[in-house]
């Protein structure tokens, strides 16, 4: 109900070179973003009790353990909500782009974008699975989903 | 049983002052903001002489076109005698000026402080920075910035579409409050849309940005400034206005100051913490108030508001606003009618309202308002009342 535009047909891809914002270095991010570059989808886990947690912590807020350490996540997720945006609003990506919120199966929510999708085929609930684009001329990989059904 | 609340009553909005407004006015941020300063003294009966506080939102940093002038330019301008000031950065957003000041007052920091929020359109902003690439992002944005999520309109298409899809609402219910805000627009002639009003036709007909949001779901932007006075309420005898008096406050973020991934329901966000919290810091319930200036920086925020203040159920708010007789809602036009003051217009007009002083836009008799503003986490409410 509140996606739209399946007029636009063309199925979008990941940007073949990336001018959009890139992630600062910092040592509490850093093992989520090395893992990308792996191509694994990594998640902070709690030793103490098992919650996953996104973006990261430095303390568990359940349990009060500082045994945190990046876990493999499944990759598989459905989205939470999604956006069809027609303004490039400073992200350097060719328009029409999409943006969502994606509940991985281990329960968090990471932030991303649809591809190997039209605009028209994305809606809330729909099932999704990670996909790595590579930009090494600057080191960074991000993580971007389509739905587990590829586009028809 | 209402909860304690050491701010109650104890603050009045003594004075509102604006700028000019203009898409493009070719003044400096510090003008529009003396300019609007001067005009909420003069309208509280006060000078700067009376000033002992500065409580403006948020702190500017640097060349950034968003934080309005620099707190120590306005006050050299004005020659103010500080005892108390702050800019705010983190917390209630564009109420945390007003929230900040008032409680400041309250505990005896400071008699008569002063607020403002100052706001340039973005077309003069990209004349003075190229958009640089590959910019260092910092922190929890990290993980949003590089997927877009940390520019505005899809920010907040993301909370829009999630919020349509619990409640089942629609583009129509979208419409209803952007038609609401123009139609009200018509009658103050600061408003940028003024002499513009816009037909349900038109409103499907304008451009999507980022679905379900479009073009006039977003608010325009504009140069404009507007200042609050805030003063003891124990001095109201010699203000020019009768009391406005702040019943309750309040700022809460709810349980995630990082709600876009980190809240596990995106749509209880401020609206939805401030608009429960508000109503156990006072006797007074949604059903007593007469006007609420309710946050439009996007259409759908409003309806969240509606709802998570309680003026009906979830679900319900598109078809109150379609229906109208619901609650005077944006009365001045709102920022969607008159531009994107941000926010602390809402109180202001509030305050005009208690005074019977908003001329054509005047809710005949109100005696309580409410100004609740913000989105994610940041936000909050302020209940005025006579």
């Amino acid at each position: 109900m509140t996606t739209a535009e399946p007029t636009i047909a063309e199925v979008i891809r990941p940007p073949d070179v990336w001018r959009g914002p890139v992630p600062a270095d910092e040592a509490w991010t850093r093992p989520y973003w090395e893992a990308l570059r792996r191509h694994e989808l990594s998640i902070q886990r709690c030793a103490g009790c098992g919650a996953w947690r996104h973006p990261p912590v430095v303390a568990c807020p359940s349990c009060g353990s500082d045994d945190l350490s990046f876990r493999p996540a499944s990759g598989r997720g459905e989205i939470y909500s999604v956006t069809v945006c027609h303004r490039e609003f400073g992200l350097r990506f060719g328009v029409p782009w999409i943006a969502a919120y994606v509940t991985l199966d281990e329960g968090v929510r990471v932030a991303t974008n649809l591809v190997g999708c039209r605009v028209g085929d994305v809606a809330i609930g729909l099932p999704v699975s990670v996909v790595y684009q590579d930009y090494d001329d600057i080191g960074l990989t991000l993580a971007f989903f389509e739905p587990t059904e590829p586009a028809g | 049983m209402a909860a304690v609340d050491g701010l109650r009553g104890k603050v009045v909005v003594a004075g509102v002052g604006y700028s000019e407004l203009g898409k493009d006015t070719g003044r400096s941020e510090a003008a529009l903001t003396i300019d609007a300063v001067r005009a909420a003294l003069d309208d509280a009966g006060l000078t700067p002489a009376d000033v002992d506080g500065l409580s403006p939102w948020p702190s500017r940093q640097g060349a950034d076109t968003f934080s309005g002038p620099p707190l120590s330019l306005v006050q050299r301008s004005l020659g103010l005698d500080l005892r108390y000031w702050q800019a705010g950065g983190e917390g209630a957003a564009q109420l945390s000026g007003v929230i900040n000041a008032a409680q400041a007052i309250a505990c005896g920091a400071a008699d008569v402080v002063v607020t403002w929020r100052t706001v340039i359109a973005q077309p003069r902003a990209k004349k003075v920075a190229a958009r640089p690439t590959n910019v260092e992002v910092w922190h929890e944005n990290g993980f949003l910035a590089p997927h877009g999520v940390a520019a505005m309109s899809p920010k907040w298409a993301l909370l829009a579409a999630r919020f349509l899809h619990e409640t089942g609402q629609g583009p129509d219910d979208l419409a209803a409050v952007v038609l609401n805000n123009r139609a009200n627009a018509q009658r103050n002639p600061r408003a940028v849309w003024h002499g513009r009003p816009l037909m349900l036709d038109d409103y499907h007909a304008s451009p999507m940005i980022s679905t379900p949001l479009r073009i006039v779901d977003c608010d325009m932007p504009v140069d404009a400034s507007v200042a609050i006075v805030l003063a003891r309420a124990d001095r109201s005898g010699d203000l020019r206005h009768p009391p406005a008096r702040i019943e309750a406050a309040c700022g809460t973020p709810g349980p995630q100051t990082e709600p876009e991934l980190a809240s596990a329901e995106l749509t209880h966000d401020t609206s939805w913490y401030n608009g429960r919290l508000l109503w156990t810091l006072t006797d007074v319930g949604p059903g007593d108030v007469d006007v609420a200036e309710l946050y439009d920086g996007f259409s759908f925020q409003t309806l969240m508001w509606l709802e998570g203040l309680g003026f009906c159920s979830q679900g319900e708010s598109g078809a109150m606003v379609r229906a109208g007789g619901g609650v005077p809602l944006c009365t001045d036009g709102g920022q969607l009618g008159v531009g994107r003051y941000h926010g602390l217009e809402k109180v202001a007009q509030a305050a005009r309202q208690l005074w019977g002083d908003a001329a054509d836009t005047q809710v005949e008799g109100a005696e309580v308002a409410v100004a609740a503003v913000g989105s994610g986490s940041r936000g909050g409410a302020i209940l005025l009342t006579r």
